[in-house]
């Protein structure tokens, strides 16, 4: 197999190949400008370009499908840890009959409130 | 930039929607389960093993049995009678907490308004029952 040098396919290319001359320059500007003039092609016609504001909201809503795929799972998964460790809670109480101590407890394992009245007494009132 | 702006709003909408769900749910109801303590050698009750280690914890009696289980709705007036002459009823219900009042017999006890979050329990107890025991109730948002 006989390995052809680059010089010798520019020549056989020369040889095979007419190059059209090139052409003035002052004349080709005003050609390029004429036909850049006459607007797209017939080509370009049929798929008219989307508006820009078709592309922002295809991208916002794009964003938001992604980000909410991935992080919605996480803040729920988050949210309910959150919830986990906050525990019921006792907002307010009021005693309408004698007691000596009222305690409130948060168990922390379990999230529980437990009120505990000592020494009520049912059948006197306050 | 204007393409930054629509998206941080439309994430903000997930957001906001997302996480504003209330603790009860329409026409929920809450399980509502009265306790008997005391420190006797009676064994507890098998149906209390899911509140007792945290009763051991927090009480410390050697022994809870269970007397009466109601699952009250959420709703304003609701009312449920107990053992002993105990009624609980529900006022100013919303979507997280709700008060309670307890009564034993015509004698108003107590009146508490309580948050309450999905599986913590509150316990409500000293109330004197029977034979030197002590009642307690046990509110949990299933």
């Amino acid at each position: 197999m006989s390995r052809l040098k680059w010089s010798e396919i520019r020549a056989g290319l020369r040889r095979e190949c007419s190059v059209p001359e090139p052409g003035e320059a002052k004349r080709f500007w005003i050609d390029f400008r004429a036909r850049a003039r006459l607007g797209p092609g017939p080509e370009a016609v049929g798929s008219a370009p989307l508006r820009p504001w078709v592309w922002r909201w295809r991208w916002a809503l794009a964003t938001v499908a992604v980000v909410g795929l991935l992080v919605f799972p996480l803040t729920r998964r988050v949210g309910s840890e959150q919830t986990r460790e906050a525990g019921s809670e006792i907002e307010a109480i009021e005693v309408f009959v004698p007691y000596s101590a009222l305690m409130i407890m948060q168990d922390q394992e379990s999230g529980a409130s437990v009120v505990w009245l000592a020494d009520l007494e049912p059948g006197k009132d306050t | 930039m204007r393409e930054r702006r629509t998206t941080m709003w439309l994430l903000l909408g997930v957001f906001v929607l997302g996480g504003s769900a209330p603790a009860f749910a329409a026409g929920g109801s809450l399980s509502v389960r009265m306790l008997e303590a005391d420190n006797s050698d009676k064994p507890s009750s098998p149906s209390v093993t899911d509140i007792a280690p945290m009763l051991q914890r927090t009480l410390r009696f050697s022994s809870y049995r269970l007397l009466a289980t109601r699952r009250m709705v959420l709703r304003d007036g609701e009312a449920g009678a107990f053992n002993q002459g105990v009624t609980v009823r529900f006022s100013e219900v919303s979507d997280k907490s709700l008060t309670v009042e307890v009564r034993k017999g015509k004698q108003r006890i107590l009146h508490t308004r309580l948050l309450l979050r999905r599986g913590k329990p509150v316990v409500l107890g000293g109330i004197p029952g029977e034979a030197g025991t002590s009642l307690i109730l046990v509110f949990i948002l299933p």
